[in-house]
This record gives structure tokens, C-alpha cells and sequence, in this order.
């Protein structure tokens, strides 16, 4: 499911489970991430999040990292890697 | 004319009534869907327990909370949109205490941080528990 970021958002930690190139968009590729998104004293539910990612960061990412993530409350399923920020990494 | 003023009358106490014990139904409704889960989930570590399936000490059970019980149990929380304070009702049905619980989601979850493989099956339970 392609994610939509909408305010207010909440974080969570999300675990890159699998991931695989959908498409290039201009110099970007946009990824579909299978992911398991982690909820402080709530259990862990899966997910799928596209976006575009640069070719760089793209090769950097893979299974097994977690990432800082942000989730609309409405929809837990609406899940968006925030790749943008160095720190969560 | 008696009725009818009668019929009137009890008309918004009726229908308050309805609303009511659709409310309910749908809660015991979904509380039975949280039940078969873990249910499923049970049956399905004790068909696991005597096969070959082991894939090393990360897919071990914790507290007595093997994976697929785990997601079942995830999966029968989402069923309640997620909702907190639903949880200890969910791992009740599913015969958790909730000390056992506590440990046992602290643990896989470090566990599916720390090995992909471990969220990888993780999914694919709460994805089968949901079908």
C-alpha cells in the first residue's frame, strides 16, 4: 500500500523485511518496503510502504534495518520510512 | 388510539435497545475471532513442536509464547483497531497471563529487530492468521 504522509503523524521503528525496485522515477527509484512496524507496549504488525528513495540510499538500505518511520494514526497501515533524516538510521 | 400512542412511546427506548445489543453483539463478535485465533495459533506451535521446523534458538518460544501465537495474538489486537486497552483481553482468550505476555512481546520484538528472519515470520503469521 503506497503510504501518504498526512499531520498528525505518530513514530514508530520500523524493521525493513524485504524490499524490491518498483520503477525509476527521474534519478530516484521508487522501493516497495515490506515492513514490520514496532509500537512501544503494543504488539508489531506488518506493513508495505513505497516511496522514492535516491540510487545511493537505496544500496545502503536492506532487510534487517530499522528505521525511524512515521504512521497515520487513523491508519496504522499508511507507513512512511523517513529517510530523510540522517539520525533515525 | 391507546395503542398507538403506546407504540409511540416505547419507539426511542426500542431502538436505544437495538443500538445496544448491536454494540454488543459486534464486541463478542470480535472477541470470538481473537479466540479462534489464538486457537489457530496454539494448534498450529503444537504441530510445529513435534515437526522438524526449528530454525535455531531466535525462533524459540518466550515464556511459553512461541512466534505464531505471538502474531495471532498481534493480529487479534489489530482486529480492535490497535486499541491498548484491549490487549489484556485479547491475550486472556488466547490463555497468556500477562505477566507471561509482557516478557514474551519484549523479547520478539527484540528478537525482530535484531534478525530479519524472525520479522520476516513474523509477518507471514499475522498475514495467514488474518486469511
Amino acid at each position: 500500500m503506497s503510504a501518504v504522509r498526512s499531520a498528525p503523524e505518530v513514530r514508530r521503528r520500523a524493521t525493513i523485511v524485504g524490499m524490491r525496485q518498483i520503477a525509476m522515477v527521474n534519478f530516484d527509484v521508487l522501493m516497495e518496503f515490506e515492513l514490520t512496524v514496532l509500537q512501544d507496549g503494543m504488539p508489531p504488525y506488518p506493513a508495505i510502504s513505497q516511496q522514492l528513495v535516491g540510487p545511493r540510499q537505496a544500496r545502503q538500505l536492506g532487510p534487517g534495518h530499522t528505521l525511524d518511520a512515521s504512521v497515520d494514526p487513523s491508519n496504522p497501515a499508511a507507513v512512511w520510512l523517513r529517510l530523510e533524516d540522517p539520525a533515525a538510521q | 388510539m391507546g395503542r398507538f400512542r403506546h407504540r409511540r412511546e416505547a419507539s426511542p427506548r426500542a431502538a436505544r435497545q437495538a443500538r445496544e445489543m448491536s454494540g454488543q453483539a459486534e464486541q463478542v463478535a470480535l472477541a470470538q475471532r481473537a479466540a479462534a485465533l489464538a486457537r489457530v495459533a496454539r494448534a498450529w506451535e503444537a504441530a510445529l513442536a513435534g515437526g522438524s521446523a526449528q530454525d535455531g534458538p531466535d525462533f524459540e518460544p518466550i515464556a511459553g509464547v512461541g512466534l505464531a501465537q505471538f502474531a495471532a495474538v498481534s493480529r487479534g489486537i489489530a482486529a480492535f483497531g490497535h486499541d491498548q486497552s484491549k490487549l489484556g483481553h485479547v491475550t486472556a482468550s488466547a490463555g497468556i497471563p500477562a505477566q507471561r505476555w509482557e516478557i514474551a512481546a519484549r523479547g520478539w520484538q527484540d528478537r525482530i529487530q535484531g534478525n530479519h528472519a524472525v520479522a520476516r515470520r513474523f509477518n507471514q503469521f499475522y498475514r495467514e492468521a488474518w486469511a
